[in-house]
């Protein structure tokens, strides 16, 4: 009954009536589907890939090359500043050093004044003997 | 103060974790021609933070077999190693920053196997150990080829250092095979396509994560996905001259763009990559390089 509704073909009495409706291929047919691959063999070779490539690292290292020469140059300019400095701060540091070790030494005969025997500067395990390791930790600590 | 300087690392790489997440998705979308996360905020943009409240408060599971330490601490391990290794980039300024980085990422390892072993489940240690293997196999690559760009790197006294800061511009060039293989051997030590074989398991009720729920499986997540930022900023600072943000998310970009690409390699086919393709090649390109080094630019 619905159909008859829906389809609205005028005058038919039952479903009977109805033209056939078949699931079919439209009139000539679906067209061709290609299933074969067909892949291109088209583009640049193995060779001309790999010929790229090289060009591209062989610029890559040409400019490598050049910073590392940048690079040295700025190397060698900082090795010969520490070289003509070093000497300078090296003597600058040994007067300071040299300073520190006497004040300490006045500051122990300062403090040790009063205990007989007692020489300022002198290592304190130079009158008995200690195993190294004990003696280590012993040692000044500057 | 501490609290501050672990809270700027921390945050902006759970937010770049987060955001992450959403773009792969609607990348992958895009692909597939279909639609992403478009419901929750504008374009899907709270996606992951619902995501992130609904892992939350799942109910966290505990197998009653399992070796409760080692099962709670695996995805604590995985995490807390992807946020130190964001500060070895940033934080540390030492000569060394790419061995840091190696260390780290070797480190790594053993949260992926302490998860597969204390889940006590078959499926999860099969997954476990093809996890590990791959990602000890493609570390290996990523060794000799950070020694190959090592060569490289020198700090201003000519002095060789695998500081960041260092990295000369045209590096890019030189080192252009290097460069690929450098980005698929870090697509192996993230587990992404088409290296996700022990991933891929969890699909099929396998993998090392597959007793994790809740937090636990969060935190594996956020470690893959910082990994993974990780990976391409190492890419971005040695082949691409400098770390950016733009150069990030074009990483970032070409990671989705393989998953959405590219079938998986099953076990033995990214064993044999690793070890007999990419091993000897990233050895003959470094030492072609050091040959290089020594007799021509020096």
């Amino acid at each position: 009954m619905t159909e008859s509704l829906t389809r609205g073909v005028p005058g038919i009495k039952s479903i009977k009536d109805l033209p056939v409706l078949q699931d079919a291929p439209p009139p000539g047919g679906f067209p061709t589907i290609r299933i074969e691959r067909r892949l291109p063999n088209t583009g640049p070779t193995g060779a001309a890939i790999f010929a790229v490539t090289a060009a591209i690292v062989g610029y890559g290292f040409y400019q490598l090359s050049q910073q590392k020469g940048e690079t040295r140059f700025s190397a060698d300019e900082i090795y010969t500043v520490r070289q003509i400095v070093n000497p300078i701060l090296q003597a600058e540091w040994d007067l300071r050093y040299l300073e520190h070790q006497r004040k300490k030494k006045e500051e122990e005969a300062r403090i040790m004044k009063d205990v007989p025997g007692w020489v300022p500067g002198e290592p304190t395990t130079k009158h008995r003997w200690l195993p190294p390791l004990e003696s280590w930790a012993k040692r000044s600590l500057i | 103060m501490i609290i501050l300087s672990i809270l700027t690392i921390t945050v902006p790489v759970l937010l770049c974790v987060a955001f992450f997440t959403l773009a792969e998705r609607q990348i992958m979308a895009s692909m597939q021609r279909r639609f992403g996360p478009h419901v929750s905020g504008l374009g899907g943009i709270l996606q992951p933070f619902w995501d992130g409240l609904k892992l939350g408060v799942k109910e966290p599971l505990l197998p009653s077999l399992s070796s409760y330490g080692a099962f709670s601490a695996a995805p604590m391990i995985s995490f807390i190693l992807s946020q130190i290794s964001w500060c070895g980039i940033f934080i540390s300024d030492a000569s060394f920053q790419g061995l840091i980085l190696m260390a780290l990422s070797s480190l790594a390892v053993y949260g992926v196997m302490l998860a597969g072993w204390s889940s006590n489940s078959k499926y999860a240690f099969l997954g476990c150990l093809r996890s590990v293997a791959l990602m000890v196999s493609y570390e290996l690559s990523l060794g000799v080829a950070l020694l190959s760009i090592g060569l490289f790197l020198t700090d201003c006294t000519g002095m060789k250092c695998l500081s960041f800061y260092e990295a000369p511009s045209s590096i890019q060039f030189a080192l252009l095979p290097l460069c690929h293989i450098f980005l698929i051997c870090i697509l192996a030590e993230t587990k992404r396509i088409p290296f996700d074989l022990p991933e891929a398991e969890a699909e099929l009720v396998a993998g090392y994560n597959v007793e994790y729920s809740s937090l636990g499986f969060a935190l594996f997540f956020i470690a893959e996905y910082a990994n993974m930022a990780i990976m391409s900023s190492l890419a971005s600072i040695y082949f691409l001259g400098g770390f950016s943000a733009l150069k990030l998310t074009a990483i970032f970009f070409g990671f989705v763009w393989t998953r959405g690409t590219l079938p998986r390699y099953r076990y033995d086919q990214f064993m044999r990559l690793g070890w007999k393709a990419y091993l000897p090649l990233t050895l003959g390109i470094f030492a072609i390089n050091a040959s290089l080094d020594v007799f021509v630019l020096n």
